[in-house]
């Protein structure tokens, strides 16, 4: 029987969670946002997500602290992200990832998301101040149907304790919607992109957005 | 030469308009981007280069990541300026 622990992610994991927010980011399609909207190829993309991590910026989902990572008889399986909002010198998420993006990505590619984001704007969802958020839920293919990634959730949801948490799918993402749900998440909106290029830049034109809110 | 306070609230604001196509906000030292129209994590950037080319400053990471309202902006750019 293979041995499983849960522990926060360190620097030396970063090559991992690259890999978990681009798989993330790609909801098992070949389009990831991050590199579509800022005109870049994928390797690239890994490139400044790697940056972005190493800028060890807390508070949002690309801060190495955000994640915990399973590891499997001693290598990383799976990773989580997972931040209160707001909590980080009450900066908002969305804010500390636009400063890192600015910081991290060339001007082109700047430019380039200035002109794309707007297509995908029906997609933007505020996240609340003070619930936990959940992101980049990433479980490395060899280990899936093993509980992994509700594992990882659980564990984040211990650690905030009685606050509302919040997590995004794709709203094709039937296998992650059904997760949330087992965990007593279920869907509060769904968020549509109207816009017929949407689907050039992500994965789906529709998301949800899921609550769990702790019973007393 | 040392650059009024109120100069250099009049340029933020004026700076901060140009990127959001509108002025209404009030300058006021507990602002933040949330209680503006428009002032989301796409406009920020524009604001924040914005800015950095209205004054000829350069931002850190950390300094931009610690603001925490209107306030602490301008002191950031204040302390910048010569």
């Amino acid at each position: 029987m293979s041995a499983r622990t849960i522990r926060h992610a360190k620097e030396s994991d970063i090559p991992f969670l690259v890999e978990a927010i681009v798989s993330a980011e790609k909801s098992n399609t070949p389009r990831m946002g991050l590199a579509t909207l800022l005109g870049i190829n994928e390797e690239e993309t890994r490139k400044h997500i790697t940056s972005m991590l190493e800028e060890d910026v807390d508070g949002c989902e690309f801060s190495i602290r955000s994640f915990l990572i399973a590891e499997v008889d001693g290598s990383p399986a799976g990773a989580v992200a997972g931040w209160i909002e707001g909590a980080t010198d009450e900066m908002p998420s969305g804010l500390l990832k636009s400063n890192l993006i600015g910081f991290t990505f060339p001007p082109e590619s700047i430019a380039a998301l200035r002109t794309n984001a707007p297509i995908i704007g029906g997609l933007r969802i505020d996240r609340e101040r003070g619930a936990l958020q959940i992101e980049y839920v990433h479980v490395d293919p060899a280990h899936r149907g093993k509980g992994i990634a509700g594992a990882l959730i659980n564990a984040h949801l211990e650690r905030a304790g009685q606050r509302k948490a919040q997590v995004q799918a794709f709203a094709d993402n039937a296998v992650a919607i059904g997760l949330y749900e087992r965990l007593g998440f279920s869907v509060t909106h769904t968020y549509t992109s109207t816009h017929p290029d949407t689907i050039r830049f992500m994965p789906h034109h529709s998301k949800v957005l899921m609550e769990r809110t702790p019973t007393k | 030469m040392i650059m009024q306070r109120e100069e250099l609230i009049s340029r933020i604001r004026t700076s901060v308009s140009n990127v959001l196509g509108h002025g209404n906000f009030e300058m006021r030292d507990d602002l933040t981007a949330t209680d503006v129209e428009g002032w989301d994590s796409l406009t920020h950037m524009s604001i924040i280069t914005g800015l950095e080319k209205e004054f000829g400053v350069k931002f850190k990471l950390k300094e931009i990541n610690k603001l925490k309202n209107m306030g602490s902006l301008i002191e950031l750019i204040g302390s910048k300026l010569p």
